[in-house]
């Protein structure tokens, strides 16, 4: 049965996004403790190595940030976090991907080691 | 026996740069089947055999979401090469692999392209090139520096040697248990459905469905294959059920640790350093205060290139054409007899005259173009994307939009077309449709001759005003359009690889330059070449007066009369005459036509019946000798644009080079801007009033409707509906900023 309405909606609307819960604006500067569970991509600072928890969004973006090495539970380092510009990611180690702010909030991630 | 290769990689690999360095000259270049995506094929030799070089579409996957990719996969999967030669970076190994492990699942012979191994090196980061092939399962690897053209020799003895053995079968991902086994069952079944495994391998076609493929599911369904599909979908709910993860995550994650364990034994990062020097560049490139200051620098400098460095050229093309071969075909229709007739009016009023129109551009556009290729090639253009994301944020469009308005200063119609590497079919439209507020080249003729003819020294606060009415009308379409008609559109999402900073190279620059000036010049060519035949007929039929065809005074022509009958509608903009009027219908064909139909329509052209006799040779010796003041000048320009900057800087007034001691620049435009002036003064009104009326014309000429070519391309790229949105908006919007720019004007001077 999920499998079936997941397939449908693929094919038909393969760029609709599903309304998501309202993360913590990442537009806004992330002030008080973020915590030790997921959080957002974008709360992390410049320099931390954190790892792909999950990502929120519809299928078209997720595939999409698959393809550039986003894959769940590969590690990212932020090589640039600066409000209100995008943010830099070293992905796999060596590439380097500019990410909107607004995608970054969608991006779950658990924080690995601090350097 | 033709041999049949394709290449392919992830964008900015130097895929093209290979590409050129094995075909050289022997390159056609069309579009897919079907597709408006650009199809490069080129042939060369290796010992006897012929290889057919097919280069596909740049992509980081082949997951079948967007054209680029369905082109490259249906490629190799139809066309069967006889191998694919994937070009990799070598500094960013691991994720360039991505894309290589879905071609292996092609199974296809593979050639593995080790591409910018000297940035590699540089970061210190070291491959085993024996490791990386026997992890391949015996796949050729190559160094292929794309930049020295080192390693070609290899590259092509190793096509030799694969197309000419039987083919090796290549390692491939092999997934977890419970997926294996689904995968096991499907192609059991998907060989059961006659005529699928003929185009498809069965393996191949299981991994798909379990993937969601959006191509192959659909492709399923227009077969009929119910049943398959309906055991698919077990398969996934099975699996999830056995794993407790969907079936698309296993197997990108199974790709990526087939992938982890082929660097973990082949590629060596150093231990230390975390920031590369592009890194480093970037810390202040991309930085949050001095981004947007270097980021206008550098497009300081694009203008001054741009505009400055190709104007003496532009002069030279300008007077060869439109009065040399002019006056040389005139000569050559009097020696056979045929002068002042019709035909050889058609000829050099026609055809020369349109032709040359066209092709006085062609310096600007290759200087522009140039200097695109120097900030594409060298890294810079992601950054200027970045740098723009806030802006164009508030349009409700990202970073990467910027970079076809970047293109936009230049000409509109490249501009549209660059909109295609926006993934975002709603970004793709507004950024074409707001590249066209960007001043473009053809423009600033007219602001140049209006600003000398009523504002004198001050010229170039018109031209500077037209720049900025430009990006500001730009900006707030955009900020209206996201607030209306896009109200409630969430933004689009921005990701962008940032592709390290390279030294560019000449020869890559130059085809560049080349590529894009050539189709120009055969898509405008023609149509412009058409227009201006029309034009001219229109001009030489008489409908008033005395006048035979083609001996008939331009106010009296069919031309005149027509724009006559439009001229009221500019009368609340002050511009209401109709040598104004008319200019505007012409400048809708190119804009930089309306300052050479003034000067037809106020018949300030050349003084007929002094006709000098033709010296062929000493023209031609003089063309020689200005060719060379052009380049002079452009020498000078160059020098120049150091202290023009430096003297932006108040207090600072360093002198500028003067090589020819002026004796390049002469002023040919008094009369047209005497008789500018009078026609201005006379349709505002008040003599007073002239001034503001041409304000008002420029502006209408800023805003209205590109031009022919950038509509055409609109039609092309977005669908002729957007196209009549463009017009009509375009049109009323340039006329209602006229007519305010002149009511307001006049009350409050």
């Amino acid at each position: 049965m999920f499998a079936s309405r997941f397939r449908r909606s693929a094919v038909s609307q393969p760029t609709s996004e599903p309304q998501l819960p309202s993360p913590p604006d990442c537009l806004e500067e992330c002030t008080g403790p973020c915590g030790v569970g997921p959080m957002p991509l974008c709360m992390a600072g410049r320099g931390e190595t954190v790892c792909i928890h999950e990502i929120q969004g519809g299928r078209q973006l997720r595939q999409r940030l698959l393809d550039l090495g986003l894959n769940h539970g590969s590690t990212v380092r932020l090589v640039k976090n600066e409000m209100p510009d995008p943010l830099i990611l070293a992905v796999k180690e060596d590439g380097r991907l500019a990410l909107g702010r607004s995608m970054a909030q969608r991006i779950l991630v658990t924080p690995t080691q601090r350097t | 026996m033709t041999i049949h290769i394709a290449l392919a990689g992830n964008p900015n690999v130097g895929k093209s740069t290979i590409f050129n360095a094995l075909t050289g000259s022997r390159q056609h270049v069309g579009n897919w089947p079907g597709k408006t995506v650009e199809k490069k094929e080129g042939r060369f030799r290796i010992d006897d055999e012929e290889i057919l070089l097919v280069d596909l579409p740049g992509t980081y996957s082949l997951a079948a979401y967007s054209v680029e990719e369905i082109i490259a996969r249906d490629f190799i999967i139809h066309e069967r090469p006889n191998a694919v030669i994937a070009v990799v970076d070598s500094a960013n190994l691991e994720r360039n692999l991505y894309l290589v492990a879905q071609i292996l699942e092609l199974d296809v012979p593979v050639i593995l392209a080790l591409n910018m191994q000297d940035i590699a090196q540089s970061r210190g980061l070291k491959i085993d090139k024996a490791a990386l092939a026997q992890k391949l399962g015996g796949a050729p690897v190559v160094e292929t520096v794309g930049n020295r053209n080192r390693g070609l020799n290899d590259l092509k003895q190793v096509i030799h040697e694969v197309a000419t053995q039987p083919p090796q079968s290549l390692p491939q991902p092999v997934y977890p248990k419970a997926l294996e086994q689904a995968i096991t069952d499907l192609e059991s079944k998907i060989q059961t459905v006659p005529n699928l495994t003929e185009a498809y391998r069965a393996r191949w076609l299981a991994v798909k469905m379990l993937e969601n493929d959006p191509a192959i599911l659909e492709y399923l369904e227009e077969m009929g294959a119910t049943d398959l599909l309906a055991a698919g979908e077990a398969a996934q709910a099975q699996v999830e059920e056995k794993t407790g993860e969907d079936t698309e995550t296993l197997i990108v994650d199974r790709r990526y640790e087939f992938i982890g364990d082929i660097v973990g034994h082949a590629l060596e990062r150093p231990s230390d350093s975390t920031l590369t020097l592009s890194d480093r560049a970037d810390e202040i490139i991309t930085h949050r205060i001095w981004g947007l200051p270097i980021f206008l620098l550098i497009m300081w400098l694009v203008f001054q290139f741009t505009a400055n460095v190709s104007a003496p050229f532009l002069d030279w093309v300008d007077v060869f054409i439109n009065e040399r071969v002019a006056r040389w075909a005139g000569a050559l229709f009097d020696a056979v007899g045929l002068g002042d007739t019709w035909l050889s009016s058609v000829i050099i009023d026609g055809v020369i005259a349109g032709v040359g129109g066209v092709l006085v551009f062609v310096p600007v556009l290759l200087f522009l173009y140039m200097a695109l290729a120097l900030l594409e090639d060298s890294g810079y253009m992601a950054r200027a994307a970045f740098v723009m994301d806030r802006v164009m944020r508030t349009m409700g469009l990202h970073g990467k939009s910027f970079l076809p308005m970047i293109v936009g200063f230049g000409c509109t119609v490249p501009a549209v077309y660059a909109t295609r590497t926006l993934e975002n079919e709603k970004d793709r439209k507004l950024t074409g449709f707001l590249a066209t507020f960007m001043s473009c080249g053809a423009r600033l003729p007219v602001y140049v001759v209006f600003g000398t003819a009523f504002f004198g020294a001050a010229a170039g606060n018109l031209i500077f005003a037209m720049y900025m009415l430009g990006i500001g009308v730009a900006l707030a379409t955009g900020f209206a359009m996201k607030h209306t008609i896009y109200k409630g559109q969430p933004p689009a999402p921005f990701v962008m690889e940032l592709p390290p900073y390279r030294m560019p190279r000449p020869i890559d620059v130059w085809r560049q330059m080349w590529e894009r000036t050539r189709g120009f010049l055969v898509k405008a060519g023609t149509v412009i070449m058409s227009v201006s035949i029309v034009i001219w007929l229109l001009m030489a039929i008489p409908v008033r007066g005395d006048g035979a065809f083609n001996d008939v005074a331009p106010a009296e022509s069919l031309y005149g009369a027509a724009s006559g009958l439009i001229a009221p509608v500019f009368a609340p903009a002050g511009f209401g005459s109709w040598q104004a009027s008319g200019s505007l219908i012409t400048g809708f064909l190119a804009k930089e036509v309306v300052v050479s139909t003034m000067s037809q329509v106020y018949g300030v052209t050349e003084a007929d019946g002094t006709e000098e006799p033709v010296h062929f040779g000493a023209e031609l010796g003089e063309s020689v000798v200005d060719a060379g003041k052009a380049v002079a000048l452009t020498v000078q320009e160059i020098a120049n644009i150091l202290p023009r900057t430096i003297n932006l800087i108040p207090g600072i007034n360093l002198s500028e080079f003067d090589f020819l001691g002026n004796a390049g620049e002469e002023e040919e435009n008094s009369r047209l801007e005497t008789a500018l002036v009078a026609s201005f003064n006379e349709s505002a009104g008040s003599p007073a009033w002239g001034a503001i009326a041409a304000v008002a014309f420029n502006v209408f000429v800023l805003l209205y409707v590109p031009c022919m070519a950038a509509v055409a391309a609109m039609r092309h790229e977005f669908g002729a509906r957007w196209m009549w949105l463009q017009i009509g908006y375009t049109l009323g919007l340039a006329w209602l900023a006229a007519v305010l720019v002149f009511q307001i004007g006049k009350v409050v001077i």
